[in-house]
C-alpha cells in the first residue's frame, strides 16, 4: 500500500453488536437525509457534485455516529481532540471521490480508517489511484496524505462497514 | 490486472459517436429490463445469468434501480465496423457511466463457456473515480480508444464512476476461437 500506513490490527475492538446494529437499521442516508449543506463549504462541495451528475436528494451511503448508535464507542487508542463515524455502503452503494473538508489553518489532522470486516470482492476503497484490498477485519491505517483524495464503492455481494476516525492536534 | 493491452484503436469509433453517446441516454439498466418486476427479473437473468441474479437478489441489489446506460446495435445510430469477418458471430455494447453509477461483480452470462476472445475498449480517457476492478486491480491511466482483451471469456469484473465525469467504455467479444482483432485484416 502506498497511500495508507499500517498501524496495528484492533478486530478485537470492534464488538460484533455494533455491525449487527447498523445491519439492521438504515443509518443517516448521505447526502439526501441532510436536506441541505450546513455551511458555505459544504453548499460549495454541493453545487459542485450537483453540477457533475450526482443527486443530492438521492442516499449513496449510510453513516452512524455518536447520535445514532446506541452504544458508548470508545476510540480504540485515546486521545483529547478526534471525531469518528461509521461508514456503511451497501451493494450499490458509493462515496464519491472527496477530501474531507477537515482540515484548518493550525490544526493538524491525522486521519485513520479501519475496516470492520476482511477484504471482500467488490468492496472497493481508493485512495490516491490505489485499490485497497490487501486488509483484515480490525486493520487500522493512517492516511500518508490526510488531504488525499479518496472514495468507495460496493460492487459486490455484502454491505461494506468501516471506521473513519480523525485526531485533531 | 490481468488485462493485456493490446494498443490504441481510436480510430475505429467516431466522434460523432462519442458525441451521441453523452448527450443521448442509452438503455438504463437494470431498470429497463422491463416495466414489471417479472420482466426486469427475466432480463436480468438473460443477461447476467440465474446465478448472478440469485447473488443480487440476496445481496439487495434494486433491480428498479438505473446502475448503468447500455447502447447496443437497436439504440445505436450508427454502424459500428470493426475488423471483423462479415461472417464472425460478434457482440458489442457500449457502457456509459454517469457520477454514482456501478455494476456489480459479474461474468458476461452470454459468453461464459464460449470458445472466443472478448475485448474492452476506453471510449473516453481515464479520469480520476473512473473504475474498472478486475482480479482486485483497477484500470487506470487509460485513453480513448485503448484496447484490452480479458484474458478468457470468464473473467471477473466489475466497474464503478465515483468520479466527476461521464465513463463510457466499450465491450466487444467474437465468437471465434482464437481470433485476434488487431491484427486480423479484412481485405485479406
Amino acid at each position: 500500500m502506498n497511500n495508507l500506513i499500517f498501524i496495528k490490527n484492533y478486530a478485537e475492538w470492534i464488538k460484533p453488536e455494533w455491525v449487527e446494529y447498523m445491519q439492521a437499521e438504515r443509518g443517516m442516508g448521505y447526502p439526501g437525509d441532510k436536506g441541505q449543506p450546513e455551511n458555505a463549504l459544504e453548499e460549495a462541495v454541493w453545487k459542485e457534485q450537483t453540477s457533475k451528475g450526482y443527486d443530492m436528494s438521492k442516499c449513496y451511503w449510510y453513516v452512524f455516529f455518536d447520535e445514532n448508535m446506541p452504544f458508548e464507542i470508545p476510540p480504540p487508542i485515546k486521545f483529547e481532540n478526534d471525531m469518528w463515524l461509521f461508514n456503511k455502503v451497501m451493494p450499490g452503494d458509493v462515496i464519491p471521490m472527496h477530501v474531507d473538508q477537515d482540515m484548518h489553518d493550525g490544526v493538524t489532522v491525522t486521519r485513520y480508517w479501519m475496516a470492520l470486516q476482511d477484504y471482500e470482492d467488490g468492496h472497493g476503497f481508493i485512495v490516491d489511484g490505489e485499490l485497497i484490498t490487501d486488509y483484515k477485519k480490525g486493520d487500522l491505517f493512517k492516511f500518508k496524505d490526510p488531504a488525499a483524495l479518496h472514495g468507495s464503492f460496493n460492487i459486490g455481494w455484502t454491505p461494506r462497514f468501516t471506521y473513519n476516525w480523525v485526531v485533531f492536534d | 490486472m490481468d488485462m493485456i493491452y493490446e494498443g490504441n484503436f481510436r480510430h475505429w469509433i467516431t466522434q460523432e459517436m462519442i458525441d451521441y453517446m453523452m448527450t443521448n441516454k442509452g438503455r438504463e439498466l437494470p431498470r429497463d429490463f422491463g416495466e414489471t418486476p417479472e420482466e426486469r427479473d427475466e432480463g436480468f437473468v438473460e443477461k447476467c445469468g440465474e446465478n448472478c441474479k440469485a447473488a443480487v437478489d440476496e445481496a439487495g441489489w434494486d433491480l428498479r434501480n438505473v446502475y448503468w446506460e447500455e447502447f447496443t446495435e437497436d439504440c445505436f445510430p450508427f454502424e459500428v465496423n470493426m475488423p471483423w469477418p462479415k461472417d464472425a458471430q460478434v457482440s458489442w455494447w457500449f457502457v456509459k457511466m454517469m457520477p454514482g453509477h456501478c455494476m456489480g461483480m459479474h461474468m458476461d452470462n452470454e459468453l461464459i463457456g464460449r470458445p472466443g476472445t472478448q475485448w474492452w475498449m476506453g471510449i473516453t480517457d481515464y479520469d480520476s473515480g473512473h473504475l474498472f476492478v478486475c482480479n482486485d486491480e483497477i484500470l487506470k491511466g487509460y485513453k480513448s480508444g485503448d484496447l484490452y482483451r480479458f484474458p478468457n471469456m470468464n473473467t471477473w469484473h466489475g466497474s464503478a464512476n465515483i468520479g466527476w465525469s461521464t465513463r463510457i467504455i466499450l465491450n466487444i467479444a467474437v465468437y471465434y476461437d482464437g481470433f485476434d482483432l488487431v491484427s486480423y485484416d479484412p481485405k485479406k
